[in-house]
């Protein structure tokens, strides 16, 4: 790992760091393009013809060819399929996802309405489960009492054992129906936010405390926390400045393929508590076979995933000056 | 001999804490190969075992608590609880199994393939596995059942579909690195047909991993299936399957709770035990810890 | 084991034993180490890998992990090491005792920029405010021969030799008394080492600090220290001045290291290093002597003084030698294996 050194480095590392950013994002970029063949193909899934469904949908049991016809036509399912992705893509790329085959609203507009709650709902449950798991994972992995180690591990271990959905019963059945203390469905408050929360929050901590606790039990062991005791610092310096920078690198990447456990968990929190996010609206869709509102959706959510996950690559980059010069895989 | 010291060293601080925790987990990997081994036993003989018919409805005796005809109470329909958690296990534990054979099989094909010829094929096959990893993994499942509707074939279909990735990714990770060592080079040299070496040579050293993937990833599909079905999406009623018994509960919660709580705690038993079990191969196979957290 | 008074003594190791409990036994890797140091001295301590001088340098400031055991005395300026609590060490690392670590290139936080690390040590053990901390940082770059535009850099972008310039500089940035400095030129080519040395050599002397120079290599010991102690299994089996002992070396082991070298003719020691946890009986080397005697497998050797301030652990030396003096006690109640027999020293 001996680079030679050169006066230019400084502008090595500059110039690095966008070609990182660029990297990534010309990768982002051809996912999310897999992501909308992906999502356009998985409407042919459906059995029957879909100019059909879409006419049950907007018609009625009572069906004449006619309007299974004039619903062909409207819908442009006259194009050979190749031809129709590429004018849905198109319209993708002028923001146009469709209407809602029910109630003709625009469908990115409805994601759009949904969109805040989603996040608060996300966002909340994020910061619950790093209360949860840090503390938990640090002092775990510092503990000199293996007992007490062991029985947090344990306990984390419960925890990703839960169903999500069953987890966010019990605490409805605890705290709503027997406690009082928390509404169990609906939206606006704080009050309203805290199951919900708690619910994403609990089964996303145990994996955090899990892997925080491995991770600085590992970091404890390297050669540089001893050259750090070895100045004079305390330990609390040594854990703090040392020990925790390194450590909670592997947890921030986590992060990252968590987002996508938070945004699936979301669906399943937001359908028991009547969230109303974008999970609820995809389930809802699914229910009602609206599914140009399925497939907007879905496309959505995988976008802002992929997005989402640049952003904490960056944001990793940033943390670790070492991998910034590690251009390839 | 430096190894003296440094070994020393090194056993030093977790020796303590290792032992204990290794032995806790040895004996929690013994109870979930064990529990597993009780649902298997189930699954198998469920019609033996239970002791009332699981569609049976009873009209005039729903919503019992435990009590001798009825070991675990009935639920809205009458219908005893105790026979529907055990066929319950069938279902469950059936598509665990299927659904992890069949994504092992394709995955593990396509990431050896992927990861010992490489070029183009590997990129195309790598660029798929991060588009469908881009998917967070239930909502693609959700749109699968969906479009497909509700049933046993279109959670086990969009299960497939969604998990797959994994395995090619973490064999392809494998095969890349065995591709490296000297002995893939020299049996190469001795006899050059790709496909002998890949099955004789590289495959056994990737399965290790494989297999506690698999076990983890039966945990994943349990949870997953029931997901779905409370959904509404998987296993619909009358069949008895853990997540929809869950969401037929849901509106009797505040008076009979164990309605929703018996299934969900099968749920988490089961899910327990098989990531139980996974610890304790992967203990024996000696992983990282920082690993083990990162398979999950 | 005194020396002339003329400076005054600063560390004084007196019977050290530290073992390592194991689940595959007692690990013993130093045993009965007694040697002093004066200041302004430089002390060498030379030894094969795996013989237990990173395990003694990491001693003296109680860096061990929590299954080694320590016994004995270090004396430092009066005091014993291990009878200080915990916050009071603290105050002696890296303020009065400083220690480079082996292998420069895993004892620095790879997130952390060298500037910031050394700038640490001044904030954190002076208050210095942080940008007198970071010119101090700067001005210990520059003495060890670092441009200090680097100060922001990482450790991954430097080379082994300038890393280890950048070691130097964080064991002296509080200008210690004492540097324990663990294989300094460890994988370094020949020109860098020198240099390195250099760099060393110059900024101890000029605070007239002392220093534990431990090594493998005797070239280095030759060309830097004022005395030498030669390590084997965890055992002292030779120490003196260097000029004596390398131009006059008694134990075997010695004789055979110095002939290793290049210039004395590359020969190499036959065998394999003793395990720690069972080592030979008798004398630790005798398997791999060629100046074997019949008793020196069942008899362990004690380190006398052979000739002025120049001891060893050897009975083939001592039989072949001429004035061999008594050895001065140290602590009386230590017993030492196998002097029953033999009868002419303390017991």
């Amino acid at each position: 790992m001996k680079r030679p050194i050169s006066e230019n480095d400084r502008n090595v590392r500059r110039i690095s760091m966008w070609k990182y950013i660029a990297k990534r994002l010309a990768m982002v970029l051809v996912v999310i393009a897999g992501v909308t063949l992906v999502s356009f193909f998985a409407m042919y899934l459906a059995p029957g013809d879909p100019a059909e469904l879409i006419a049950l949908e907007r018609y009625g049991q009572d069906l004449d060819a006619s309007q299974i016809e004039s619903v062909r036509e409207a819908e442009g399912l006259n194009a050979p399929v190749y031809f129709q992705y590429f004018i849905w893509l198109d319209h993708l790329l002028h923001l146009d996802l469709g209407r809602s085959i029910i109630t003709s609203d625009d469908v990115l507009e409805e994601i759009i309405l949904k969109l805040p709650a989603t996040i608060e709902l996300t966002v909340a449950g994020l910061l619950i489960s790093l209360l949860i798991a840090l503390p938990i994972g640090i002092l775990s992995a510092l503990q000199k009492n293996a007992l007490l180690d062991n029985c947090c591990a344990f306990f984390s271990l419960i925890g990703i054992s839960i169903p999500n959905f069953w987890l966010g019963i019990l605490l409805i059945w605890l705290f709503s129906l027997t406690l009082h203390i928390f509404p169990s469905y609906g939206y606006g408050s704080l009050s309203h936010l805290a199951l919900p929360a708690l619910t994403l929050g609990i089964s996303m901590s145990s994996i955090t405390a899990r892997l925080t606790r491995a991770s600085l039990m590992e970091v404890m062991e390297k050669e540089y926390i001893l050259a750090a005791r070895a100045r004079g610092f305390d330990e609390y310096t040594v854990v703090l400045r040392h020990a925790l920078k390194n450590a909670l690198l592997p947890v921030v990447t986590f992060a990252g393929m968590q987002l996508g456990y938070l945004l699936g968990g979301a669906v399943i929190v937001e359908t028991i508590f009547s969230w109303p996010g974008i999970g609820k609206l995809l389930v809802d869709s699914i229910f009602a076979r609206d599914f140009s509102m399925v497939q907007g959706c879905v496309l959505f959510i995988a976008v802002l995933f992929s997005l989402s996950s640049l952003a904490v690559d960056i944001l990793y980059a940033v943390l670790d000056p070492r991998i910034r010069y590690d251009m390839y895989d | 001999m430096i190894e003296n010291i440094k070994m020393a060293e090194k056993l030093s601080m977790n020796e303590k804490r290792l032992s204990l925790w290794e032995f806790g987990k040895n004996r929690l990997a013994l109870f979930g190969i064990l529990f597993i081994a009780i649902l298997c036993f189930l699954a198998l003989f469920a019609p033996y075992i239970s002791p009332n018919d699981p569609f049976a409805q009873k009209l005039d005796e729903r919503l019992l608590g435990p009590c001798h005809e009825y070991p675990l109470g009935t639920d809205e329909f009458g219908r005893c609880i105790f026979s529907r958690v055990i066929y319950g296990t069938r279902i469950s534990l059936g598509i665990g199994i299927l659904v992890v054979a069949a994504t092992s099989i394709a995955g593990t094909s396509l990431g050896l393939l992927s990861g010992y010829k490489g070029g183009l094929f590997d990129e195309i096959l790598m660029r798929g596995v991060d588009v469908m990893l881009a998917f967070p993994n239930i909502i693609l499942a959700l749109m699968i059942a969906g479009l497909l509707g509700a049933g046993v074939l279109s959670v086990v279909l969009s299960l497939s579909l969604t998990q797959w990735p994994v395995y090619a990714r973490l064999v392809r990770g494998q095969v890349l690195s065995l591709k490296k060592r000297d002995f893939v080079e020299a049996a190469r040299a001795l006899r050059p047909s790709n496909i002998y070496i890949m099955r004789k040579h590289i495959l056994p050293n990737c399965m290790e991993p494989v297999i506690v993937l698999g076990t983890l990833e039966i945990a994943h599909v349990i949870i997953f299936a029931s997901a779905l079905s409370f959904l509404g999406l998987g296993i619909q009623p009358p069949t008895p399957e853990w997540g929809s018994m869950l969401k037929s509960g849901i509106p009797y919660l505040r008076t009979y709770p164990h309605l929703c709580f018996i299934p969900g705690l099968m749920i988490m038993l089961t899910v327990f035990a098989f990531n139980f079990a996974a610890d304790g191969l992967r203990a024996s196979l000696g992983q990282s810890a920082k690993q083990e957290v990162l398979d999950r | 084991m005194s020396v002339s008074s003329l400076s005054t003594q600063l560390l004084s190791v007196e019977n050290l034993n530290v073992s390592f409990k194991t689940s595959k036994g007692l690990v013993k890797a130093n045993e009965n180490i007694s040697f002093e140091i004066k200041e302004g001295e430089i002390f060498g301590l030379i030894g094969e890998t795996g013989c237990g001088k990173t395990t003694l340098g990491k001693a003296l400031l109680r860096l061990l992990s929590n299954n080694a055991r320590i016994e004995g005395r270090i004396v430092y300026r009066g005091k014993n090491i291990l009878s200080l609590s915990e916050k009071e060490m603290r105050s002696l690392r890296g303020k009065e005792i400083g220690i480079m670590l082996q292998d420069p290139s895993i004892c620095f936080n790879p997130v952390l920029s060298v500037g910031n690390q050394i700038a640490e040590i001044y904030r954190y053990h002076e208050g210095m405010r942080k940008k007198d901390a970071e010119k101090k940082a700067s001005e210990m770059l520059e003495l060890v021969g670092i441009d200090s535009s680097r100060k922001s850099e990482y450790p991954h972008q430097f080379s082994g030799g300038m890393l280890q310039r950048v070691m130097i500089a964080v064991a002296l940035a509080l200008k210690p008394r004492l540097l324990i400095a663990d294989e300094p030129t460890k994988g370094l080519d020949p020109e860098i080492k020198l240099q390195i040395l250099e760099i060393i050599a110059k900024l101890v002397r000029k605070e007239n600090s002392s220093m534990i120079l431990i090594t493998h290599d005797l070239d280095v010991a030759t060309k830097l220290t004022d005395r030498t102690a030669v390590m084997y299994a965890g055992e002292i089996v030779e120490i003196g001045k260097t000029t004596t002992v390398i131009s006059d070396p008694k134990h075997p082991y010695t004789f055979a290291l110095l002939h290793s070298l290049p210039e004395k003719g590359l020969m190499t020691v036959l065998g394999q290093s003793p395990s720690l946890i069972s080592p030979p009986s008798g004398c630790r080397y005798h398997p791999r002597c060629s100046n074997q005697l019949a008793d020196c497998s069942k008899i362990h050797p004690e380190l006398l003084e052979h000739v002025d301030d120049h001891f060893v652990r050897c009975l083939f030396s001592e039989k072949s030698s001429k004035n061999v003096k008594r050895e001065a006690q140290l602590i009386p109640d230590t017993p030492s294996p196998g002097c029953v027999e033999v009868g002419i020293w303390h017991c």
